[in-house]
């Protein structure tokens, strides 16, 4: 048996702890005022491509981000598009929202926990937190929430630069923030999300879409990972 | 006054014992993940401990790197401390994996191609996963490779489960231990850091157990794999309730480096 055996004890380094400290702010539940519950498995009701604000136009993109956009749409057509996700790379926020696959939603009083089939996602929403300040950029950003009445406000920062809004390209910079709406409508057979993004370095002001998932019960996710499917 | 100081330490030590379970709690107000002192609510993010069952750590050679050690926590071996009791297609595959490192030629594994790393392996990475307790669910969230493991409640085993990196997972409780059993496993995936291999055919069975009024959480496995063991055989390692810290991200997915060639060497370490 090739094995050797020793007695010194080397802790190998929690190095996934040592920048762990994250201190959130007071929690601001609210045990007495009855909040509906989004747990369960989701899906989108349409795949989203090419996102289009409420208005129904494309959003408002500043000159260079339009010239961006514009190539990341010509690339697509001319099927040489280098999509993040084709590289098994993160969707982001809000992109990971529109994603055509099953998730499930696990509500706790102070997180909301989002596992997406695609590529087998977490997104860890925490409610009542404060946003961290002078987080690192990160391919989802921080996540928190609060209750507006029956609505979910969740607010998301702290993102890189690095993911595509949709899949047709629309581009964004670190300046990006999330605010989402989520709530259930029909009478909780739909949850409808409400994406405003505003990021002042690449839209000239913040603009709107609306997602809507569809209740899957029974469905169960099944296991999907990108560098196994994509042989990458 | 050494009696009445003595005294009122007693008394102050009396009153931490008799006090409710309460625990500390630095870093966090967020119920989530602070803990409870009820022992079936698992909530929380967990962190190894170490040194777990065993009073020893394991060296194992990675070639020109020298040897590197692994702490107990990262190793699942019987808890008695013998040698698993390994079939022939079982101690082939352990020691292909023990000589490719000694050789500088370690075998991948499915975490090096950004693969999830299978249960209970996603476990003993120096990562904490967070349990998520919802109706209906139970999830193991992994910080390591964003690996998820779903825990139903509420169904029984496939009996025909389709074979997957994560496998399928139920649960239930017997007393204040919450008994989980996993199937369908990708025999491409190690039981551990060491390399412990086990086949398709495994039957997992993990007993998840709060200890010390619910600041460690106690995991006893139990392999039952008639492919790569003669026997079932049993590890245990423990975890620390780690109130200080929230999962971060995690994406092996970006510049990853550890190329795997056709002879399904990697050059990770």
């Amino acid at each position: 048996m090739p094995i050797t055996f020793a007695r010194t004890a080397i802790f190998i380094a929690p190095i996934g702890a040592l920048a762990l400290a994250c201190v959130s702010s007071a929690a601001l539940a609210a045990p007495s005022t009855k909040v509906p519950d989004f747990s369960g498995t989701w899906q989108v009701t349409k795949f989203i491509g090419t996102v289009h604000t409420t208005k129904g136009g494309l959003p408002p993109l500043k000159p260079e981000a339009l010239a961006v956009y514009k190539k990341r749409v010509a690339d697509r057509a001319a099927g040489k598009a280098h999509d993040p996700i084709d590289e098994c790379l993160p969707h982001g926020i809000p992109r990971l929202m529109y994603a055509p696959y099953p998730m499930v939603i696990l509500q706790q009083p102070q997180q909301l926990s989002i596992v997406q089939q695609a590529n087998h996602t977490q997104r860890l929403i925490y409610i009542g937190d404060a946003l961290p300040t002078d987080a690192d950029p990160k391919w989802f950003g921080d996540a928190v929430a609060r209750w507006e009445g029956q609505t979910l406000v969740v607010t998301t920062a702290n993102f890189n630069d690095k993911t595509w809004l949709d899949k047709a390209g629309l581009p964004h910079s670190e300046a990006l923030k999330v605010t989402e709406k989520l709530k259930l409508v029909a009478g909780g057979k739909t949850l409808q999300d409400t994406v405003t993004i505003d990021d002042p370095n690449t839209y000239t002001a913040p603009w709107s879409t609306v997602v809507t998932y569809a209740k899957r019960p029974g469905v169960r996710l099944v296991e999907m990972v990108c560098t196994r499917d994509h042989k990458m | 006054m050494r009696t009445a100081s003595t005294l009122a330490l007693a008394a102050a030590a009396l009153a931490l014992l008799t006090a409710p379970q309460a625990l500390a709690q630095p870093g966090t107000d967020n119920p989530t993940i602070k803990g409870s002192a009820d022992p079936r609510d698992l909530n929380g993010v967990w962190f190894l401990n170490n040194p777990s069952h065993l009073d020893r750590d394991r060296t194992v050679h990675y070639g020109k790197n020298g040897p590197m050690t692994l702490a107990d926590s990262r190793v699942l071996w019987p808890i008695d401390g013998s040698i698993p009791p390994f079939t022939d297609w079982g101690l082939k595959r352990f020691n292909a994996r023990y000589d490719g490192n000694i050789a500088n030629k370690p075998i991948a594994d499915p975490s090096t191609s950004c693969i999830p790393h299978g249960v209970p392996r996603a476990m003993v990475p120096t990562y904490p996963f967070q349990i998520v307790q919802t109706k209906g669910i139970t999830a193991v969230l992994y910080e390591v490779a964003h690996d998820v493991q779903m825990i139903y409640m509420d169904r029984p085993l496939p009996k025909k489960p389709k074979i997957t990196q994560m496998g399928t997972s139920v649960g239930h409780w017997e007393g204040d231990e919450l008994v989980v059993q996993t199937v369908g496993l990708d025999d491409s995936a190690i039981i551990d850091q060491m390399g412990t291999p086990h086949s398709n055919q495994l039957k997992l069975t993990e007993r998840f157990k709060k200890t010390d009024g619910g600041r460690h959480l106690e995991v006893t496995m139990t392999f039952d794999d008639p492919i790569a063991y003669k026997a079932p055989w049993t590890a245990r390692t423990t975890f620390n309730l780690r109130t200080d810290m929230k999962l971060m991200e995690y994406v092996c997915e970006e510049n990853n480096r550890n190329a795997v060639d056709a002879n399904g060497v990697t050059g990770a370490k």
